[in-house]
């Protein structure tokens, strides 16, 4: 919460207006008797690349919607560029959409395509033909202007789709799941480019994706949604390291749970035992009583191996190796602890830990990791 | 084995196209013969009876007729039937399966019996055989055909691109205009055309809703063939089978021959 | 951007805009409002309650009526009139045998049409569904006429039979329950061919392939896959050959003349000859239960016994 506060302190104006491109509060959707949305409060400040990132069903398309006005919540606010928008029809909120399917019109060349929203609004034809050239510039595809969106390749359906977005100088940018339908190559070669046209432009966009890996690579900043509810909303750093729910946890990453208890806090310390397993962390004072039952995670690239007894006894499980996969610079190791975990452990492939390299499953091994490490959370 | 199961099927089918199209081929080889009678094969070959169309008793009134109804039914079908349409597959609401169950209830009840129900409504509202009724009742009989077809072709359409649409700028008839009849034009020809020929055709509410001054090609052409005696009513079949064709031929250039097959079935 | 796209646009509109702009801004306040759709629905509603509802409902009322009875009392004694005769039950069991006829015989020229269509491909699909679409783009009259021409005892049937020394006199095709069936068949074998066709495109090839693998004759494999995984679209077929005969007019009139009286002509003859209104209304009552309840037993066989092979179809 404090580093995203800091973040959006540096974007007020001097005469003290927020400058946000999209403020929701308290939006509230449901169908009936099933709750799409909770209450939900979210602000975007220009020119950031927000994602919500989340399992199918857990409200991102819904809220992407209505902030496109393409749904109508059941309470709530929406403000798009400090404009109370909430009752505004779809065609009057000059937002740029991107669909999943990418959404061209089949009968229509590229460039009527890409001209489309300002014949809409009924901009002379000359103005329309100088834009939609200079949009095709933008994303790289002059060259195909008379062609049917058909004669595409999914690639270059999609820049299409950004182009016709894009040239109505929207305030914001709405991306739903945009490389979904692409493959891995093309996705990440697509993920830079929007990537840089973003920056570029400085448009305020808000991109919707169920892949973790894609919202890592390419966001500001991340809401992690489930259930209707946002998670947490921080940095795909902030996130990883030190997530705030057992859900984003599990949802971006991987990482090792510890079932235990709380056996005393004292100065920020929380110490904890299962049997003769112990642990602590430090840094943070999660603000769990004595006594109370937690998961302690631990990503999997924090923990260290060694093949000998540790001498701190704290913050170090003993186990047996299940499984080993080289990958390179990393190799993962799957490894059954005395404590009842199946843990997993990235180490990195240096000379301090070429000695793993002559462990075979089965053979015994100790985890440790720092105090700082240990993420906790109620069981 | 196989390859002459394969051949048998093929002679079969090409035996059974031959009995679909006898009647038609022996009209048209019929209106060309010479004798004062119809006689098949025909002994000489003659076009007297083509000039003779004009003997048959008021057989170009009735083209007119029919065509100005069968125009009529279809325009007003057409934009009864796209309106509510749109209503039924744009929108989810109770009593939307009924609406539909309403609109597609002409098509369960045997045709020749709305014909009858028609003919005692319209007598008891005093207005029986005008050619308003004649409207009506065509467009009662047509108006299934073309929701159906209407509804189906827009239950095909791809939502996201009409929400593109309205993000992109354009109100609702704009994007009715621009994207919606485009994306449905097939559909569109398919049930316009269908239309046309489903009141062109049809008899059994003609049949009790016409008379002398109204009477449409169908019913004229039941009487001729009922006391056809020379290849007159021949000839005058041959141009309305060409007539027919040449619909065929239009709806698939217009909308491709696959897609023909949209229009049968009831 | 903000370079790229100036904002003059969006100040200075064109003429057309500015002449379209207040009618968008009735079609969005129209739009908002939650129900606006229903307008588009309104006429069409009006137009059937009013032109097709309501006309088939005083229909039905009448037949409870007799006609001419001062007193309009409530009767069932049209339906009792027409139950009564052996005449008229001898009119619907004729026409209801017919249109059996009909179907069973459409049935058995449709199913190779039907799966040539769905499987022979390219150049045999299009032909054959236009040979079938087609007949349906002709006047039924016309098509009819031409069943005269070919069905009379002159006609080319006959005389070929005859010059072939088949038959010793002209067989009485014409005016005969023949006659009827073979137009009838003509005329509704494209609603036997077409839900036919699609329900054996619908049966997956490798199917076929797997069965011959299995080691199944031609004849097995028909009987054993393509037959019961067709069973969807016999029953749509069968469904509307069968309504569509019992309900046919012309054809029986021209075809089966005098001899053979079905329940079309009957009522017809009921309303624009003897101007019986009442017992018009009850005959065409009657017609109508029987066309519903095949309709309703299509209904419930499709959706019991159907609906299990189309998911093995998939």
């Amino acid at each position: 919460m404090t580093s995203m506060q800091a973040l959006s302190l540096g974007r007020y104006d001097v005469d003290g207006v927020a400058q946000y491109d999209i403020e929701l509060r308290n939006l509230f959707k449901s169908y009936g008797s099933v709750t799409a949305l909770e209450a939900l409060d979210l602000t975007v400040p220009r020119g950031e690349l927000l994602t919500l990132l989340g399992p199918s069903g857990c409200g991102k398309t819904t809220l992407l919607r209505l902030i496109a006005g393409l749904l109508k919540p059941s309470s709530g606010m929406v403000r798009i560029a400090g404009k109370n928008v909430t009752d505004m029809p779809a065609h009057r909120r000059n937002i740029g959409l991107v669909f999943q399917s990418y959404a061209l019109f089949p009968h229509q060349t590229v460039a009527q395509n890409v001209g489309y929203g300002l014949r809409m609004r009924g901009v002379a034809r000359n103005v329309v033909a100088q834009k939609v050239a200079e949009a095709l510039a933008l994303v790289r595809l002059e060259r195909f202007a008379e062609r049917y969106p058909s004669q595409l390749s999914g690639g270059q359906q999609q820049r299409v789709a950004l182009a016709r977005a894009l040239i109505l100088e929207p305030s914001v940018l709405l991306l739903d799941e945009p490389f979904a339908a692409l493959d891995k190559a093309l996705r990440e070669e697509m993920q830079l480019e929007v990537r840089e046209l973003q920056r570029n432009l400085g448009i305020t966009t808000i991109f919707v994706t169920h892949d973790q890996e894609e919202a890592l690579t390419i966001s500001d900043r991340i809401a992690v949604m489930n259930a209707g509810r946002i998670e947490q909303i921080a940095s795909p750093r902030t996130l990883y390291e030190e997530p705030e729910t057992e859900f984003v946890l599990k949802f971006i990453g991987q990482s090792s749970i510890f079932p235990m208890q709380v056996e005393e806090v004292t100065d920020g310390v929380t110490a904890l035992r299962n049997g003769a397993f112990t642990a602590e962390t430090s840094g943070r004072d999660h603000g769990f009583l004595a006594g109370s039952k937690v998961n302690a995670a631990v990503r999997p690239g924090k923990m260290i191996l060694s093949s000998e007894r540790p001498s701190e006894a704290c913050n170090c499980v003993e186990g047996k190796i299940v499984g080993a996969i080289y990958l390179g610079t990393i190799t993962h190791y799957h490894i059954d602890t005395s404590a009842g975990t199946r843990a997993v452990v990235h180490s990195q492939n240096t000379e301090e830990t070429a000695f793993l390299e002559r462990l075979s499953t089965g053979d015994r091994v100790w985890v440790q990791w720092s105090p700082k490490n240990t993420l906790l959370f109620p069981a | 084995m196989n390859w002459l199961a394969g051949l048998a099927l093929r002679a079969t089918i090409v035996a059974i196209l031959g009995f679909l199209l006898a009647p038609l081929v022996v009209i048209v080889v019929v209106s060309f013969g010479d004798a004062a009678f119809m006689q098949f094969p025909p002994k000489g070959l003659s076009f007297r009876w083509y000039a003779n169309i004009d003997q048959l008793e008021g057989f170009f009134d009735a083209v007119v007729i029919s065509l100005k109804l069968a125009v009529l039914s279809t325009v007003i079908v057409l934009v009864l039937g796209v309106a509510a349409s749109l209503a039924l597959t744009r929108h989810r609401f109770a009593g939307r399966g009924a609406a539909m169950s309403l609109f597609l209830s002409p098509l369960m009840l045997p045709s020749i019996v709305i014909g009858i129900g028609l003919l005692q409504y319209y007598t008891s509202l005093g207005f029986f055989s005008t050619f308003t009724a004649l409207v009506l009742g065509h467009c009662a009989i047509v108006f299934p055909y073309m929701v159906r077809t209407v509804a189906s072709s827009l239950e095909q359409q791809d939502e996201s691109v009409i929400e593109a649409s309205r993000v992109l700028g354009a109100d609702a008839v704009q994007t009715f205009a621009h994207i919606i009849v485009p994306s449905i034009r097939p559909g569109l020809i398919n049930g316009a055309i269908f239309a046309f020929i489903m009141s062109f055709d049809n008899y059994s509410v003609s049949l009790f809703l016409s008379d002398a001054a109204t009477q449409t090609l169908p019913i004229r052409m039941l009487t001729y063939v009922a006391m056809a005696i020379d290849p007159t009513v021949a000839a005058a079949s041959t141009l309305l089978i060409l007539f027919s064709m040449l619909q065929l031929l239009v709806a698939g250039w217009l909308i491709g021959v696959r897609r023909i097959g949209g229009l049968a079935g009831k | 951007m903000g370079a790229m796209v100036a904002k003059e646009y969006a100040s200075v509109p064109g003429l057309r805009r500015r002449i379209y702009a207040p009618f968008s801004e009735v079609i969005g306040w129209i739009e908002r409002r939650p129900y606006a759709f229903l307008l588009l629905l309104l006429p069409s509603f009006l137009f059937m309650m009013f032109c097709f509802v309501l006309p088939m409902l005083l229909l039905l009322r009448e037949s409870f009526f007799v006609e001419g009875d001062a007193a309009r009392s409530f009767t069932l004694a049209q339906y009792a009139h027409f139950l009564g005769s052996a005449h008229y039950r001898g009119v619907l069991w004729n026409s209801m045998r017919l249109a059996l006829y009909v179907t069973l015989v459409a049935l058995v020229i449709g199913y190779p049409l039907a799966y040539g269509m769905a499987r022979l491909g390219g150049r045999w699909r299009a032909v054959i569904l236009v040979a079938v679409v087609s007949p349906l783009m002709v006047s039924v009259v016309i098509r009819t006429f031409g069943w005269q021409i070919l069905l009379r005892n002159s006609g080319p049937i006959n005389t070929t039979l005859l010059s072939l020394g088949l038959i010793d006199e002209p067989l009485m095709l014409l005016f005969s329950p023949a006659g009827v069936v073979i137009g009838l068949v003509h005329a509704y074998l494209p609603f036997m061919v077409l839900p036919l066709a699609a329900a054996i495109e619908r049966i997956n090839p490798a199917l076929e392939e797997a069965s011959r693998t299995l080691g199944a004759s031609a004849f097995q494999l028909f009987r054993t896959v393509i037959l019961p995984l067709s069973l969807p679209g016999i029953g749509a077929g069968a469904a509307l050959v069968f309504t569509a005969s019992i309900s046919a007019y012309v054809i029986p009139m021209l075809l089966g003349g005098e001899r053979v009286q079905v329940m079309p002509t009957l009522v017809t003859q009921q309303v624009l000859v003897l101007l019986d209104w009442s017992f018009g209304a009850a005959i065409a009552t009657i017609l109508t239960m029987v066309t519903l309840i095949i309709l309703v037993i299509y209904g419930i066989v499709a959706a019991r016994f159907f609906q299990r092979y189309r998911i093995e179809a998939k």
